[in-house]
Parts: C-alpha cells; sequence; structure tokens
C-alpha cells in the first residue's frame, strides 16, 4: 500500500500531538505536578507511536515506546518525571521532532537514538537512575526558530459557509451582468468580468479543498467485507478500483452508508455459498469489485459482485405482496423490475440476519443518493451477478443547470442529466436520438400548466431519467445554461413532490430544480 | 388569547393574525409555481435564501379569488415553519391587544379560523396560523395525493 500521500497527514497530526506534548512537558518542569499529566503524556506518544508503525518509520516508534514505557511506570506510581528524568523526555521530545521534521522534508530519518533509547531504558529500570553523559545530540538551542506548520486543520463547516458566500456572489454577480448590459457602461462590464474571474477563481480553489479521494472513505471496507463473509460463511475477495478519484465531502459523507449497505447486500444475497459456486462451476471464492471512475462532471461509483444476480420474479411477487397493483408489475419492463428493489419495505431475503433482510435499505440507498443530486441504478444477471450503480457529482452546491423558461415560469434541470437539446417540429409525439425512439413529454403538462399550444418548432430535451432516456418538450420556451447555487430543500418544505432543490436568480426569483423522474411517475 | 394583532381586509371581510407571529409583510410580484400545485398554493417565493410556500387565503377560506399582482404577503412563523399569507391587494392594519381581548370561539364554518375578535363592535375572524402551516406541509407533501 503507498503511504506517502497520507505523510502530510502524518505530520500534521504527531505535529499537534509534540505540540501538546512539549507544553506539557513545560508545565511540569513549572512545578505543577499532576498524575493526569503524566496520563495524558503517555497517551500521546502512544498514539504517535502507533501511527509512526503504521506508516513504516520504525525509529520514531521505537523512542516513542521507550518513552511511553517509562512514562508507564511513573503513572502506576502515580508520580511524575522531574530534574534528570525531564530533561530526558524533553530529549526525547527533539528526537521525535528532528525525525517528523526530515518525514516533512522528505529525508531518510538519520538520528542516533541509541544513546537516548539507553537513557530512558535505564530510567525505566530505576536500577541504575544513570543519565547517560550525553543521550543525544539534539538540536542547538540556539538553531531553533519558531516555524508553523504548512497544512492546517479546519472545521468542514466552514467551507460550506465559504461556498453559501460564493453562491451570494454569484446570486449578485448575475444581476450586476442584467445591469451592466442595461446600462452598456463599458467599465461596469469590465468590473463585472473582473468580478466573474476572481469568484471563479475563488470558487475553483473552495471546491479543491472540499475534495477528498474515495478512498478516505473507504479504507475500512476490506475489514467490514472480512466480518461479513465470515458471519455468513462466505468466501470474498473485495478491491478496490479508482479510490483515488476525488469527491466533494459532503457528497462523500453521504453516501457512506449506502456503500456499506449496498456491500453487505451483495455479500448476504448476491455471492453464494462456497460449495454452492463450486457446484455451479465457479471458483469457491465471489468477487466484490467496487469500480469508482470519472464520467463528464460526474463519478460513477459501481458495485459489483459475481454471485447469483436478482430473481426478477421473486422482485415481482415481493411487490404485489407489499401492494403494488398486478397489472402494473406486469407491465415493467426488466430494469423497472430491478429497481423494484428500493420500494420501502421491500426484502428479498427469507430471514432476516444481523446483515440485511428487514426490508430497510435499499430504498434508503436511493433516497441518499438522489439528496445529493446523484442517480440510482441496478443491473442484474440471474447467476452472473449484480452492479448497482451510483452517479455522483462532483461536487454540491454550484451546479451547472438548464434554466427552462416556460411563460412567465422558469425552472431548472440539472444539467449532468441532459444528454442533448434538439428541435422538433409540431405535432411530433416521439422523438428518435442515436437510433432510440423515446415518447416526447411535455414539462409543461408535467408541472401542471396550461399548454397553449400554437408553436410551430419546440425544443426538446433528452433528459437521463431513472428509467431510461426521456425527451421532454419545452413548448414554445426557452433554455439557457448557469452555473447556479444550489440549495437543498430545508423543513417544513423538505419533501416536496417534483423539487429536489432551489436557487435563486440575480433577480432574487426563486427557481426550483425539478425532479423529472418524480413527475414523470 | 390577548395580544396585538394585524388585520387583513379580503373581499370585505377582516381577519387576524396574531402580530407575534408575523416575521414580515412583503409586496410580492412574482410567485414561483411549485408543480402540480393544490389549490390553495399560491406559489413560492426566495426570502433570505428560504423557501416561503404562499397559501392563497382566498381560495383557503373559500372567498372570491384574488389574482392581483404584485400583492402582499404575510410572513408567518408557524410551529411547522415559515409560511406565507397571501392577502392580494389587501389593506393591513394592526390592532393593540387592549382592543381585542373579548373573543367568541366558533363553532363551525371555517376550519382554519379560532374565533372572532370584537374590537369596536366589528367582526374579525382570527385566523389558525398553525393549522393553516401544516395543511401547507400536509398538502405539499410527497404523501398527499396528486390534485
Amino acid at each position: 500500500m503507498d503511504l506517502s500521500k497520507y505523510k502530510s497527514l502524518y505530520v500534521l497530526e504527531v505535529g499537534e500531538h509534540l505540540k501538546d506534548i512539549e507544553a506539557a512537558l513545560l508545565s511540569l518542569e513549572e512545578g505543577q505536578p499532576r498524575p493526569e499529566v503524566v496520563a495524558m503524556l503517555f497517551r500521546h506518544f502512544h498514539s504517535i507511536k502507533g501511527m509512526s508503525a503504521s506508516m513504516g518509520y520504525g525509529v520514531i516508534s521505537k523512542v516513542a515506546h521507550e518513552i511511553e514505557e517509562v512514562l508507564d511506570g511513573f503513572r502506576n506510581r502515580g508520580e511524575w518525571p522531574k530534574g534528570g528524568d525531564l530533561d530526558l523526555f524533553f530529549e526525547g521530545f527533539d528526537a521525535l521532532k528532528s525525525m517528523v521534521d526530515m518525514v516533512d522534508k522528505g529525508l531518510p530519518i538519520r538520528l542516533d537514538c541509541a544513546s537516548l533509547v539507553e537513557g530512558l531504558k535505564a530510567v525505566g529500570n530505576r536500577d541504575k537512575a544513570r543519565m547517560p553523559e550525553k543521550a543525544l545530540a539534539g538540536p542547538d538551542v540556539r538553531a531553533q526558530i519558531l516555524s508553523l506548520p504548512k497544512t492546517m486543520k479546519v472545521e468542514s463547516g466552514l467551507f460550506d459557509d465559504l461556498l453559501a458566500g460564493i453562491g451570494d456572489l454569484l446570486t449578485i454577480k448575475s444581476g450586476l451582468d442584467k445591469l451592466a448590459e442595461e446600462q452598456r457602461n463599458i467599465e461596469l462590464k469590465g468590473a463585472v468580468c473582473r468580478m466573474d474571474r476572481s469568484i471563479k477563481d475563488i470558487f475553483g480553489k473552495v471546491l479543491e479543498a472540499r475534495m477528498v479521494p474515495v478512498e478516505a472513505l473507504t479504507f475500512s471496507l476490506p475489514r467490514v467485507v472480512r466480518d461479513i463473509s465470515k458471519a455468513r460463511g462466505k468466501e470474498v475477495r473485495f478491491s478496490i478500483i479508482g479510490g483515488d478519484i476525488k469527491l466533494d465531502r459532503m457528497i462523500l459523507d453521504a453516501v457512506g452508508d449506502p456503500i456499506v449497505h449496498m456491500i453487505r447486500n451483495a455479500i448476504d444475497h448476491g455471492i453464494e455459498p462456497p460449495d454452492e459456486r463450486v457446484r455451479l462451476g465457479k471458483e469457491p471464492y465471489g468477487h466484490v469489485t467496487m469500480y469508482v471512475s470519472r464520467e463528464r462532471d460526474c463519478v460513477l461509483v459501481e458495485i459489483s459482485d459475481d454471485g447469483r444476480g436478482m430473481d426478477a420474479g421473486r422482485l415481482k411477487s415481493r411487490a404485489v405482496g407489499i401492494g403494488l397493483p398486478l397489472e402494473k408489475v406486469e407491465a415493467m419492463d426488466g430494469k423497472e423490475i430491478l429497481m423494484l428493489a428500493c420500494l420501502p419495505g421491500l426484502s428479498l431475503a427469507d430471514e432476516i440476519t444481523e446483515v440485511s433482510g428487514r426490508g430497510v435499505g435499499m430504498d434508503v440507498v436511493k433516497g441518499q443518493v438522489e439528496s445529493v443530486g446523484g442517480f440510482f441504478d441496478i443491473e442484474s444477471v440471474p447467476g452472473k451477478g449484480t452492479k448497482m450503480r451510483m452517479s455522483l457529482p462532483l461536487t454540491v452546491s454550484i451546479m451547472k443547470v438548464l434554466l427552462v423558461h416556460l411563460d412567465n415560469e422558469i425552472f431548472a434541470l440539472p444539467m449532468s442529466r441532459i444528454i442533448h437539446v434538439v428541435e422538433v417540429g409540431d405535432g411530433t409525439n416521439e422523438v428518435s436520438f442515436e437510433g432510440n425512439s423515446m415518447p416526447l413529454r411535455s414539462l409543461k403538462a408535467l408541472v401542471g400548466m396550461d399548454n397553449v399550444g400554437g408553436v410551430e418548432e419546440w425544443t426538446a430535451v433528452i433528459f437521463r431519467g431513472e428509467r431510461g432516456q426521456v425527451a421532454l418538450s419545452i413548448d414554445g420556451g426557452s433554455c439557457e445554461e448557469i452555473d447556479a447555487y444550489i440549495s437543498p430543500l430545508t423543513p417544513p418544505f423538505k419533501d416536496m413532490r417534483g423539487i429536489s432543490a432551489f436557487t435563486t436568480l440575480g433577480d432574487g426569483r426563486l427557481v426550483f430544480l425539478l425532479d423529472i423522474d418524480e413527475l414523470l411517475e | 388569547m390577548g395580544g396585538d394583532r394585524i388585520v387583513l381586509d379580503i373581499r370585505g371581510e377582516r381577519f387576524a393574525v396574531d402580530a407575534h407571529l408575523v416575521e414580515y409583510i412583503l409586496d410580492v410580484d412574482h410567485f414561483s409555481l411549485i408543480p402540480c400545485p393544490p389549490q390553495i398554493i399560491k406559489g413560492a417565493i426566495s426570502h433570505r435564501n428560504n423557501i416561503i410556500v404562499i397559501v392563497n387565503l382566498a381560495k383557503l377560506l373559500s372567498l372570491e379569488d384574488i389574482e392581483e399582482v404584485p400583492g402582499r404577503v404575510v410572513v408567518i412563523g408557524a410551529e411547522a415553519g415559515l409560511v406565507g399569507l397571501y392577502a392580494g391587494k389587501a389593506c393591513v392594519s394592526s390592532i393593540w391587544g387592549e382592543e381585542c381581548s373579548e373573543m367568541a370561539f366558533l363553532d363551525g364554518g371555517y376550519d382554519f379560523v379560532v374565533g372572532t375578535i370584537n374590537p369596536m363592535k366589528e367582526n374579525i375572524k382570527l385566523l389558525d396560523c398553525n393549522a393553516i402551516a401544516a395543511m401547507a406541509v400536509k398538502a405539499l407533501s410527497k404523501k398527499a395525493p396528486i390534485p
């Protein structure tokens, strides 16, 4: 495993521990001896030991371990180091700091700590309270300089606030854009243009700061897979491909539980027990793969398994069992049947296990993905396996939308779901695109507006819906693409039908981001 | 049931809301359409990055509809959240609590009226803002039947 990418985080974390250690040692030296200070010092050195061992910095781990051992003795006796013992701790601290600095600068860790370790052991044994003549050639006090770390930790909420501030700026800029257009003032136009560049620059930086690699979330998944497969008597080989792809922290946070849930489902329901797999001519161990990739302005996260696949017949009967009309279920195509797994209360499990089968989960998975502007679908082949796919926006809050003007109303559609915009003639009921023929649905009708008609040529938007592509007619209206600051719906109007979020235009006008899939239902 | 009240004159009738519930009174010239809205919902506006759903008081109270735009919106901070009451070009005034201490509860006829208050012998119906807001939330919920 390549740990070098975690180096800066290691340096940052250890630096914080060292900072606290230094303060604690000073408080002991200043005559504020308290047993709890010793316990606190113990915890800090213990953390440094663990982190250093994980990163492969053996010498640092060894020194931290020796200090920890000595502190343990003090802690057990209810005492604290003083005098020469305390000097030794300071020297240990200096050694650790020097070595962490070497890590930070990318230098090999070259520090002779033998005499320091010897001295610590001597104190620890208490048989020879002998101080080594010079435990370590520590840094020259006169040469020490004060410096701040290059990286710093801040509350992630600060970035949310920054993004909200940029959203406000975008709204103001949009208003100024219009004003500059109306006034025909070249200076105003120039100022708005410069403002636009600055906002985009800040926006880019803030977005970058919010981006987190997927593996930051998934590093513990192998353990989860191991535990679940062991509990269910299955053998599973798990792999993650594309874990270095970055996503907005808020989106990644929202899909953490859905990812775990899908992997649990794959192991519990998908992967067959080893003897069954052998009987079917498969390898005794199943494969569960998490594949992350970039596609346009989205990130695709696929969880696939090579298990038994989903049973469409059972899905249909369970759906009818929980109250879906039989005729509606019978009219569904293959993809729609698979999506029945996302109905609240529907479970394919025959027994309730601690892992799954309570009929809660896939509906929550789908809801979570959609709550961040994503898209969820399922592919499954009986006997071959199942693939669950989340299509997630790279960032939240500011996204490209298509503003659709319909008479006096304006609605927004997410650009990530728009495949193409075409012109269609009056009286057209169907649109052909890339060999697919699809019915033309009136957006006005979908939102409940009257359609006056009389328009000879319409714009149609080919929209990637949950159940395949759909053509939406703009009914004589017009479209424009903008970067919009998107705000989520908040209580009490959090679950309005056909709306997933909203934005405010420069003139203060409220525009709803439509949930086309829901409107089509 | 004391306290100051804000009074709205709509279609010749007078309605009051508790003044302490009133967050803003706004003149609005455009209401954004909520997809497939129930009849009693006029639309929505954005105010300080919050969505405020607007209830059409005339429709709610079965009065002759009002379509004046720009129109006046009384935004109330109800238990359920912020909800706007659209009152068209209604005259908005206020009365002191001391003037309207007497109130008679109504037995029926209006679902969203708590009772009548008679300051200076006028018949003013006191609106149940919490019930109106709760109704608006329910009407716009995904679980509500499609109008």
